[in-house]
Formats: C-alpha cells, structure tokens, sequence
C-alpha cells in the first residue's frame, strides 16, 4: 500500500522507492532511506501541505505527492 | 598548514569550527569557480581550518555541496577532521568511509557523545579508532569538550592515513580495475578513489576528469556492469548497490564498537514538534514567533538603544567636534565636510546598528535552534502553488538581514530552476540597510504604528516576491520541483556561537559605514557643496541639484518629485543606507532630529509611504547586483534584475500613492 495510506505514528516496512523522482531518490538514499527500512509518518501539514517522517532515526520530511508514491507493507 | 572540515550537515559543524579557531582570517573566492570558502585562524596558530558546507556523500546533488567535492579534490590541504554525529553512525560513516578512501590524512571527531549516550548508544572509541584506521576523538563541540584535545592532535605526524580498503564485490572490483587503468597515471588522487566516484555517477569528478580524457569507455563499461549488478543481485542501481556495500561493512564495525539499549523517553524534539509542526498551531507559532521578533528589534529593545545612540551622535559627539575644529581654526570648508558630510552622514548610518544586530541575532537564534528547517516544512505548500520549495524560504528570511548572504544561501536549492527563481526574488525581501530609510520615515509619520508599518512592508515585500514567483515560473519553467529536508533535533544555542554569528553577519554593515557609505556621503555632500557658481552654494544651485532636477518630474507621480528624493535614490543604489546619509546631507543636517523635522515639512504620510515601497522594491543594491551576476553567472539576469525591480517598485508606488489620493488617506 502508498505511505499515506497508513496510520499516522504506526511504522511501516518500505518496499518499493523506484517510482519516486531520480533526485528524491538519490537524496533519500543518501539518508539511508532504502527498501526494507522502517518509516513512520509523524506529523502532516494542513492543506495537503508536506509529511515529517521519522526513519532511520532521524526526522525528514518529503511532499504528500511523494510520500504518496512510497509503497510499504506491515512491518 | 591547512585543514579541511567535512561533516554530515546538522551535526555540529559550525560550532566545531567556532572553538577551534579564533576568527575568519578572510572569506574568499575559488578561481574559477563562485564560490565562497570560510577559513579561521586555529587558536593554537598552527594553521588554517577551512569550513566547508555540510555534505552527505563525496556525491553532491546541490551546488552548495559540490562546493566540499571541489575542494576535495582541488584545495591544498594537509589533514582532514572529520566530524561524526555519534548518535547517527550508521549515516555518518558513509561520508568518513568515502573520505577514507581519499586517502588524506584525517582525524574523526566523535561528536554528540553526550546525545549518544542519553539515546543508550555506547561506543568503544579505541576499537572504532583501530578499525577505521584513524585517530578518534570523542567531542561535544557544543559546550567544547574534548576539543583542545582534538586540536593538539591536529598535526601531520598524528593524522593518520587509512589503509581501509572496502571490498565492493567481484563485479565492481573488475571495474574499478579497468578503469584504473583507462586514468592518467600521473594523477595526484587515489586512482581508486576517482574509479569509484566514477562508478557513482559523481558529476564534479567526471566533469573534471573528462577536461583531461575521453570518458566513453569508462561509460560503457560502468554501464555494462550496471546490467550486471541488476541481473545477479536485483539491485535497482549500481549506486544503491556501493551504498549498500559501504552499510553491510560499515555495520560489521559497528557490531563490534557500538552496543545500543532502548531508552524510552520522549526526547525534547518530538514535544516541541507536536506543537510547531501541528497543522493547526505550526502556522500560528511562526506567524507569532515572526511578529515577536519584530516588536523587539523595532519597538522593544531596538527602539531606545538606536535612540540613545542619536542623542550620543548628535549631542556630544557632534557637539564636542565642532568646539575642537572651531579651537584648531579649521577652514569652514573642512569644518562643513566633517560635521555635515561626515558625522551626519555616517551617522545617521550608525544609527540604526543596534536595531541591525538584533535582528541579526534572531536570525542566527532560528538557524542554530533548527526551527529554520521546520519553517521551510510550514511554507513549504504555500511555494509550491508558485513554483518554488519549502527551502527557499530559509534565504528569503536570511535576506531580511542582508539580502547578500541570503541570495548565496539559495545553494542548497537542488533545482538549478528554483535556485535561479530564489535569487531573483530574494532583493524583495526587505534586508536591515532598507530599515535605516523605513526608521527614519515611520519615527516622524507613523509614531503611533512603527511596528505595524514595518511589518506591512516586509510583508508586502513577501507577498510581491510570491506573486512574482508565480509569473516568472510561468516563463522559467521549473519541471518538477523536489522538496526532501532533513529535520534536525532542536538544540540549545551557545551563546558562543549565537555571538560570533550575528558578530559576522553585522559585522559588514558596520564595516559598510566606515568605507563605503563614507566615500558616497563625501562624494555627495561634495556634489551639494559645488556648483557652478562655484563652492558653498545655496543647495538648490548645486551640481547635484542641477543633476537631480533632470530625473525628479519622473517620480512626481508617486508622491516625491522633489530633486533632493531623486538624488538620494540614485545615490541609494550604492547602499540602500545611503538614502538616509544622503538626505542628511542634503537638507543640510548634522543629525537625526532635525532631518526629522525638515522630512515631515516635504512628505506627508502617503508620500512617505510611497516613497518607503519604492526603496523596498526598487534597483537591489551594489552588492547585491554582484551577487546575483556571480551567483547566476549571467550578466542578463543581472540586468533583468535592476529592471524588473525598478518596473515593480514604480507601478506599486504608482497605485499606493494615487489610490490614497483618490481615496484621501494620508495627505
């Protein structure tokens, strides 16, 4: 299922990244962010504003369009 | 001797670099290349540190990062620190692995080991130390722990090089062999290293190597190995497959130095996030925080201290040099140049330092707490509806202290697009010399609201600045626009490092003062005190009179046709302060006080307002003109910058003044 199909604050297992752009990818990497990691979404802005996730133990945050396209499982 | 700093950004980079020197020896250009490096003098005056932005990987994505991968590769130092987030290892050591296998001599400084330790991570430093092969030195750069260690260490025969050599596989280790043999045999970089970063797609090695060799080959065969790599180990790219190489490694070292207990504690971050970063409270909290600030460096505490500092500069000061010059028989001539053009001038500047520094200050307070990133999430849906990203929000407010620093701070826009479009709006915003203009005006019209005028005008510089980001995105298409922030954990500012930055941002302005706005007043009150029936004429026959009278009829329909309005905006393209010193010299005025009271006889409040959103929005200053030519590289955007300014400010100015007119406010 997409991330923000989740529960705010459950944690989730990523499974597929590979449809996020190539740049947000890349960066997402650099932050360790790859399949098979945990994330949980934290907080969401109003108006379909950004996501903070927490991951990897640290806090980012990516748009909802993004997010949208994170595919995770039941972790 | 120098050294170089690299670290993950947000891990205590700045305040490392601020204990371990004593000040910036200079900031200065790379050939070639815009960009700015920061070196400090180390306070045991063995040598240089330079500062360099916070990075990743060796692999940058933002210009602001190939900035480190340059100097890597480039610069001319002895030693490498490296700082490490202890309570982040796992990421951390990405970058120190990759710095590693440069081959530098290096040194790690293990940083946050009191987060660590509060988060249950304990760390065996010797055992980590032996298995990265370099000297590590555990270190709370905040409160400066173990950094007189970490500098004594700082010297060629301790740093130690790594004979760390990671083994990436039989598929990758073929190819980094091949192409080491495909690179100049001369070359002074690890021909490993090179391999490998080529292997990464890493855009700053390639474009240098490929100045000096054909890189086809070398292409093909990463490109062939990719296929391989996907087709025997299901990896979606060569990339993910070396980052995954380094975290399989880096964490076989880990089990052996790190040992983790859960603690189960709500950390500081995640209560104050719940309301900063609440959909409902976050927009309130900024919006209250925003106007918090503003009341204090304007009303509060700016106020009285820039009104001390007048009744000092008008009173005594002036008061005591014209009784010296009377004593010493200087020529009148000599004695109008210091007391008018001089003292009022400069002056007048100096004036409004304090209200300067304040604001400053607050805009180091919200860059160390780590609220600036939280504010680009908070705004970040708003700039997306006009093209642009949460994180050009962080140099627009840096460009309410100075608009320079703010247009540089754009580098960490990963899309050159959304750089472009930052920087050409960044003048917008309206930076602290404007301030000097808006206190002068709001103090003699508007002493009931000066806060409230203020605001609307940094306001109304925010919201042309969106407006003008969505018509330019229109014509500079941004494609698709990328929003990926990292949120660090609030930390208590040093007051250390809290000092040292507003002292190095409003350190310009003052120096400013004492040449720049010097030589302009000088240049101007000259211009005022000449004409051509010869010296010490009436102000009206004066040179710069006959001058200005030429454009003033231009500006009548805004409010202010007068010659002496004309001259000061054409003398504010200096420096926007020097509105307010040329107008002190102009109205022949030696201080504050009583340019106050000849400006209410010339303006009224609508035409002071008009002529206040003029000096927001028209031509950027000097500096800033330079700025943007180095920063864009391009003399056209440069140029469209002054003209678009001037086209606003005048159709804005144009509608407020008329439409008060026409509505009768203010006259």
């Amino acid at each position: 299922m997409k991330l923000t199909e989740g529960q705010l604050g459950e944690t989730y297992r990523i499974q597929n990244l590979s449809n996020l752009h190539e740049i947000v990818q890349k960066r997402l990497l650099d932050l360790g962010v790859i399949e098979g990691v945990e994330i949980s979404c934290i907080h969401k802005m109003p108006f379909g504003g950004p996501y903070i996730l927490e991951v990897c133990g640290q806090q980012i945050s990516l748009r909802k369009k993004d997010v949208e396209c994170i595919e995770v499982e039941e972790a | 001797m120098e050294f170089a700093l690299f670290g993950n950004p947000n891990t205590g980079k700045t305040s490392l670099f601020n204990i371990l020197t004593d000040s910036y020896a200079y900031v200065g250009n790379w050939s070639g290349v815009t960009v700015e490096k920061k070196v400090g003098d180390l306070s045991n005056n063995k040598g240089q540190l330079i500062d360099l932005p916070g990075i990743y990987t060796i692999n940058p994505l933002s210009k602001d990062e190939a900035v480190a991968t340059e100097y890597l590769m480039n610069g001319s130092f002895e030693g490498i620190i490296n700082i490490v987030d202890a309570s982040q290892l796992l990421r951390n050591l990405q970058l120190t692995i990759q710095l590693l296998e440069f081959g530098a001599p290096m040194i790690v400084g293990l940083n946050m080991i009191d987060v660590a330790k509060s988060k249950g991570i304990r760390i065996d430093q010797e055992k980590l130390a032996e298995r990265l092969g370099v000297p590590i030195i555990p270190i709370i750069a905040r409160t400066g722990k173990g950094c007189d260690r970490l500098l004594d260490n700082l010297s060629v025969h301790q740093l130690k090089t790594s004979s760390i050599k990671i083994d990436y596989g039989p598929e990758i280790e073929k190819l980094i062999e091949e192409i080491m043999r495909l690179l100049p045999s001369y070359s002074k970089i690890s021909r490993r290293w090179l391999a490998i970063q080529l292997i990464d797609a890493n855009f700053v090695v390639r474009n240098k190597l490929n100045e000096i060799m054909d890189l086809s080959l070398v292409d093909y065969l990463i490109k062939d190995c990719e296929k391989k790599i996907q087709q025997r180990y299901g990896e979606k790219s060569i990339r993910q497959f070396l980052f995954k190489r380094r975290q399989q490694f880096i964490q076989s070292i880990l089990a052996d130095c790190v040992t983790k207990q859960s603690v189960n504690k709500k950390s500081y971050t995640e209560i104050i996030d719940a309301i900063v970063t609440n959909s409902v409270f976050g927009v309130i909290t900024f919006l209250g925080l925003m106007f918090l600030i503003f009341k204090l460096t304007f009303d509060w505490l700016g106020s009285p201290l820039s009104d001390f500092l007048d009744g000092l500069i008008s009173g005594p000061i002036s008061g005591g040099m014209e009784i010296i010059l009377e004593a010493l028989h200087v020529t009148p001539f000599i004695q109008s140049l210091i007391l008018e053009g001089i003292i009022g001038g400069v002056g007048g500047v100096l004036v409004f330092v304090p209200q300067i520094f304040i604001l400053f200050f607050f805009i180091s307070l919200l860059e160390d707490s780590g609220y600036m990133s939280r504010i680009a999430v908070i705004m970040d849906r708003i700039l997306e509806l006009v093209g642009l990203n949460g994180k050009a929000f962080i140099p627009l407010i840096i460009g309410f202290g100075c608009n320079v620093p703010g247009i540089m701070a754009a580098r960490t826009i990963e899309h050159p697009k959304e750089r472009l479009l930052t920087i050409l709006l960044t003048p917008m915003m309206s930076c602290s010399a404007r301030l000097t203009v808006y206190s002068l005006f709001v103090s003699v019209f508007f002493e009931q609201h000066k806060a409230l005028i203020v605001l609307s005008l940094y306001v109304l510089g925010i919201v042309v600045a969106i407006l003008l980001a969505k018509i330019f995105s229109l014509f500079i298409k941004t494609e698709e626009s990328i929003f990926v922030i990292e949120l660090p954990p609030y930390r208590v500012p040093q007051v250390r490092t809290l000092l040292r930055s507003t002292w190095d941002k409003g350190k310009g302005f003052v120096k400013k003062a004492g040449t720049f706005i010097l030589g302009g007043t000088v240049v101007i009150w000259l211009l005022s005190y000449v004409g051509p029936a010869g010296t010490n004429v009436e102000a009206d026959e004066s040179f710069l009179a006959l001058f200005s009278q030429w454009i003033a009829p231009l500006f009548a329909p805004l409010g202010f046709g007068t010659w002496q309005a004309a001259a000061s905006l054409f003398t504010g393209f200096l420096a926007k302060e020097i509105v307010v010193s040329s107008m002190n010299v102009i109205y022949f005025v030696p201080d504050g006080e009583s340019l106050q009271h000849i400006v209410s006889g010339v303006f009224t409040p609508l035409s002071a307002y008009s002529f206040m959103v003029f000096i927001l929005l028209y031509v950027p200053c000097l500096a800033t003109v330079a700025t943007i030519k180095k920063e864009t590289d391009s003399k056209k955007w440069m140029l469209f910058s002054i003209i678009y300014g001037l086209m606003v400010a005048y159709t804005i100015s144009f509608i407020i003044y008329q439409g008060g007119r026409l509505l009768g406010i203010g006259q």
